[in-house]
């Protein structure tokens, strides 16, 4: 029998082992700094297996698992608070615990390798810890104050991991762009949780608040809503507040695929699927969440396609997949005639969510792999035909490379698929359809789109002759042993960019240890979609969540979607191939007709610039004002009352005139005021 | 009877307050200037002042032989304290001093404290004031310095002086209406004091007609008071004696370099 | 019986001799500037101080006031040992006694406060009688003509 006090452990114990780590870290453990994590989360992990088998139990009636540890803190009055430690395993947080927690050891063992010699190894693992610890609180607590306790302690691990090297200004600065962006987000969630608060007879029980928000009037449930889809556009970087997740990518690659590819970016998907049985209450919400969905989809697919940097083309990509899902939580209408697509939708999404996990995860760890062995220099123009060098990389980007394309039997086509479904069906209701109709348009272009430039950083990365930076070859196998990750940049900027050698020779794999991690994500990647998918045991175990109901609906009017996703994916695969490994030439021929397009995509449709001067600006100005004002008047009030003791000691210094008789005459004075006091002080203060 | 008793509660004696700005007025016209002193109505002025404050502290009770043997001690005090502050030559003031020292010593007597007038007389003006003599006799070998023919801010010390005098008396004044009404410190002062008082008178001596003598056990109690409940404070005063002798004798060494020759 | 404190020199009247004595030292402390004069007042005051603590004696009908009066004595007689050595001292550096004399303390910048009025002639040598030299007389001026 499944004790429900277990699912506290889950997050306790990352939460532990990062207290250690930070605490021991830097005297004792040092080099065997990752122990602590790895058992935490193998232990967390097995604990989530055991959830899952009690949560599937038959005899089950409601498929959850509560637990409430008692009071975190409570307010009195008219008004009360109360935040408990309450914890809840669902079929939804079941499937994402053991997928954070299992992604998060395989490349805590990657990290041993890509991390090693690091001076602050210590510091990197015990925030990794922390990072664990929170996410799994957020994914499990019952209680949305607890969640939002969750959402920033990712939060803020995410901009401690981003800064991991803070002694390069680039990192600082992409921390703190991280954090600030990600901010407005949160307070869009605080507000929101505070308006819900409010609004439902302050419950903070999230199934109660979804239930008693469902009498909410219209308006106020729109505002809740928006509220938090602005939490959720934050931390899953959707358009317009997606500028910090390619800048995050200054952080070690691990943290890149675990916290900015496979679990913190999608915590907003998480959030906004958590609460769609109340936003579906609000088409226009949900067609607002579609767009914006589509919108980021679509745009960072075309961003990706002219970017040099590995790192940033998966980093967009990402952005275009969780654009995907926002699509399908948009897609989750129940105001259809017949059936509502609410629970279908959610499936979809979590679906990908949970595919697009692995085989980003994947992707990012082989890009940190071609890194580790490149002497941390990931620029496409000047690494080529690496597959002869890096074979068992290379095997594992082509497996992520595929799965993410969405060609026909591996993940990414079945999560896809039931994406582009969800949302034709949600083009066949009354109302709004036409929006959505140029949403299944947009999705297959983005699949098309997706597949080309994935493919592109594949043939770039490891066909074609063979190119290897200099950095490698001066640094070898041990790339980063003096220069800890972020000498590269220095280098870059100092030698011809394009400088580059073809001597197979000198580079080498990387150690077991990270290949390792990326051999087991491979099968994982390429076959847990088919294994959940087509099988339907996704949509009855996501389904049976409360609050849902299993959907076998009959979709078939949109199965052609399907076979125009996989016709656009194997579209984009041959252009692909024809344009750089085929006729080469061809690509610059091809830049030289887009033109301004072109720089358009390369320069991220000057997006940050945009923003820049729409809202740093003005913010700064204002900042000048204010401080100039601390500074001209405030400052000066604040002197000039400072002055005043000045000039009074000024005036008051000469009776210092050294003279004993004038000092006891202001004694004798001064008793002299004290006795008429004590004469008549009891008149005077009567 | 007290001084103040006589007078109307609440409202401030304005002819002591006369009697003292007069004398702090002789005083002013007395005290040494570079363009001389007005000795004839700075005289005057004091005696009046004395005389009327005599006259206003003999109003409330008559004449006995104890207030004229007061009041007699009392005048001589002050104008011995007056020729003290107002003299030029430094010599005949400290003589002053000794005359002062010596009626203070008959206003103990008529407080019933021989042993300290005798010891007051002893130390002051057979120690203190000869010492003083030397010192003096030491230092001005050619008679009386410029500095002596100057006073500092005359006007400001005597209404210093007079606002102080008035304060005080003021004070004394407001205490005893305050007694008088039943309230104040004067009330609780004496209310544990009567009984005090009376095992006092018991056990003094009386002559014929119920008078008590002068306590001539005065020595023995003293004595019995110092080395029973001040023994800790005698043993204190011993030894600040003795520091202050080490004191003295330490910093009036010559040291070589500090001397100026004129 | 006749009750003591009844008679007319109470407490009060001994209190403003006190009083008295104080003050008028306090005046001559702060008027008089030669230094050996300053610390006579200062033992005025003593005076005055020592003939309050003798008054509440009587008038409290216990000798701790008394007792008092012999510690004064004893702190006056330290007073005026310390106080006489500083005097010999200060006068060894200035031989003069005159307290206006040491300013060194004042305020940074300060002018020192001068004796601004001449003295007159001193009544001493005014008065003296002035001989006339021995010796010849003085020179006469020449008769001019002889009649």
């Amino acid at each position: 029998m499944f004790e429900p006090a277990a699912i506290a452990l889950i997050p306790l114990l990352p939460a532990l082992a990062g207290a250690l780590t930070l605490l021991l870290g830097p005297k004792i453990l040092k080099q065997q700094s990752h122990w602590p994590l790895i058992i935490a989360c193998v232990g967390s992990f097995l604990i989530s297996l055991l959830g899952i088998q009690a949560l599937t139990s038959p005899t089950l009636e409601i498929r959850q698992i509560v637990y409430q540890g008692g009071t975190w803190f409570a307010t009195l009055g008219s008004n009360p608070v109360s935040v408990g430690w309450d914890f809840r395993l669902d079929p939804i947080s079941a499937m994402m615990v053991p997928m954070v927690l299992f992604l998060a050891t395989v490349i805590a063992v990657f990290s041993i390798g890509y991390m090693k010699d690091d001076p602050a190894y210590p510091r990197y693992f015990g925030v990794f810890s922390i990072f664990v610890a929170a996410m799994t609180l957020l994914v499990l607590s019952d209680n949305i104050v607890l969640l939002y306790a969750g959402w920033e302690g990712v939060g803020v691990c995410s901009f401690l991991l981003i800064g991991f090297w803070f002694q390069k200004p680039s990192a600082l600065k992409a921390a703190r762009k991280a954090f600030m962006v990600t901010r407005i987000g949160d307070v869009g969630l605080l507000l929101g949780i505070l308006l819900l608060w409010s609004g439902c007879g302050f419950t903070l029980q999230i199934p109660t608040l979804i239930e008693k928000a469902k009498l909410l009037s219209d308006e106020y449930l729109y505002l809740a809503g928006f509220l938090l889809f602005i939490g959720a556009m934050g931390k899953s970087a959707q358009f317009p507040l997606h500028i910090w997740l390619p800048d995050a990518m200054e952080g070690p690659t691990p943290v890149s695929a675990l916290i900015h590819a496979a679990t913190m970016v999608t915590a907003g998907v998480y959030l906004i699927a958590r609460f769609l049985p109340l936003l579906t209450m609000s088409p226009d919400l949900l067609l607002l969440i579609a767009v914006i969905g589509g919108i980021t989809a679509i745009l960072a697919a075309l961003i990706a396609l002219t970017q040099n940097d590995l790192k940033r083309i998966l980093a967009y990509s990402t952005m275009s997949q969780l654009g995907y899902m926002f699509m399908a939580l948009g897609a989750g209408r129940s105001d259809i005639s017949g059936h509502s697509l609410v629970t279908f939708a959610m499936v979809a999404a979590m679906f990908h969510l949970f595919t697009h996990a692995f085989f980003k995860a994947l992707l990012f760890l082989s890009a940190g792999s071609v890194m580790h062995s490149m002497g941390h220099v990931i620029d496409l123009r000047r690494i080529g035909g690496l597959r002869t060098v890096l074979p068992f990389t290379h095997i594992a980007f082509l497996s992520g490379a595929l799965a993410l394309a969405g060609v026909l039997p591996f993940s990414g086509y079945w999560s896809k698929d039931e994406i582009l479904v969800a949302i034709d069906s949600a083009s066949h209701g009354p109302n709004r359809d036409g929006v959505y109709k140029i949403l299944t348009w947009l999705g297959l272009i983005t699949a098309g789109l997706t597949a080309f430039y994935t493919f592109r950083a594949y043939f770039l990365a490891f066909w074609g002759e063979v190119k290897i930076p200099v950095e490698a070859l001066s640094h070898g196998q041990h790339g980063h042993e003096n220069d800890h990750g972020y000498a590269s940049t220095h280098h870059e900027v100092n030698h011809d960019p394009y400088g580059s050698v073809s001597d197979p020779t000198k580079a080498h794999e990387s150690p077991w240890i990270m290949t390792l991690p990326l051999l087991v994500l491979v099968p994982a990647a390429l076959g847990i979609g088919a294994l959940f998918g087509p099988t339907h045991r996704m949509m009855d175990f996501l389904g049976s969540a409360p609050g849902f109901h299993a959907d076998h609906g009959d979709h078939s009017a949109s199965k052609w979607v399907a076979m125009a996703s996989q016709v656009f994916g194997l579209g984009g695969i041959a252009v692909a191939f024809l344009l750089y490994v085929a006729k080469p030439g061809m690509a610059v021929s091809i830049r030289k007709m887009a033109g301004s397009g072109y720089n358009l995509s390369l320069n991220r449709f000057y997006l940050d610039e945009i923003l820049t001067i729409l809202f740093v600006r003005p913010l700064q100005i204002l900042g000048w004002l204010i401080q100039a004002l601390d500074r001209e008047l405030w400052d000066r009030l604040v002197d000039a009352v400072a002055r005043i003791p000045a000039w009074l000691g000024d005036k008051f210094r000469p009776v210092q005139n050294g003279l004993v008789q004038f000092y006891a005459l202001a004694m004798a004075l001064g008793l002299t005021i004290f006795l008429v006091f004590l004469a008549f002080g009891d008149r005077l203060f009567r | 009877m007290e001084l103040f008793a006589a007078g109307q509660p609440g409202l401030f004696r304005f002819e002591y307050f006369f009697a003292l700005a007069i004398g702090a007025l002789g005083i002013y016209l007395l005290l040494p200037s570079p363009r001389g002193k007005a000795s004839v109505a700075g005289s005057i002025a004091t005696l009046g002042s004395l005389g009327w404050l005599c006259f206003l502290g003999l109003a409330p009770g008559g004449f006995t032989i104890e207030t004229g043997l007061f009041h007699l001690f009392a005048a001589l005090a002050l104008v011995g304290a007056v020729f003290l502050v107002t003299q030029t030559n430094p010599a005949r003031a400290a003589l002053s001093f000794v005359m002062v020292v010596i009626c203070v010593g008959g206003l103990m007597l008529l407080l019933a404290a021989p042993f300290l007038m005798a010891a007051n007389m002893i130390v002051y003006a057979g120690a203190i004031v000869v010492t003083f003599l030397f010192v003096l006799m030491l230092a001005q070998q050619d008679g009386p310095s410029d500095a002596d023919n100057r006073s500092r801010e005359p006007g400001l010390a005597c209404f210093t002086g007079l606002a102080l005098s008035a304060s005080l008396l003021l004070l004394l004044q407001r205490d005893q209406d305050n007694a008088d009404r039943g309230l104040g410190q004067m009330k609780a002062l004496n209310a544990p004091v009567a009984e005090l008082r009376l095992k006092q008178e018991q056990t003094l001596r009386r002559e014929a007609n119920g008078r008590p003598t002068a306590p001539a056990d005065n020595t023995t109690f003293l004595g019995q008071t110092l080395y029973t409940t001040l023994l800790l404070p005698v043993e204190l005063a011993g030894a600040l004696l003795l520091v202050a002798t080490a004191g003295a004798i330490l910093i009036a060494q010559r040291r070589p370099g500090t001397e100026v020759t004129p | 019986m006749i009750q003591i404190m009844d008679l007319p020199p109470g407490l009060t009247h001994y209190l403003v001799v006190g009083a008295l004595l104080f003050v008028l030292g306090l005046v001559g402390f702060l008027a008089r500037r030669n230094m050996i004069l300053m610390f006579l007042n200062a033992e005025l005051m003593i005076q005055g101080v020592a003939l309050n603590f003798v008054a509440f004696a009587r008038h409290r009908g216990n000798l701790e006031g008394q007792g008092f009066v012999l510690f004064l004595l004893a702190v006056a007689a330290c007073e005026a040992a310390i106080a006489l050595a500083l005097i010999l001292v200060l006068y060894r550096t200035q031989h003069s006694l005159d307290v206006s004399l040491w300013q060194n303390l004042r305020e940074e910048g300060l002018e020192p406060i001068l004796d601004e009025e001449p003295l007159p002639l001193s009544p001493l040598e005014e008065k003296s009688p002035s001989l006339t030299v021995a010796g010849p007389g003085p020179a006469q001026p020449e008769e001019t003509s002889h009649v």
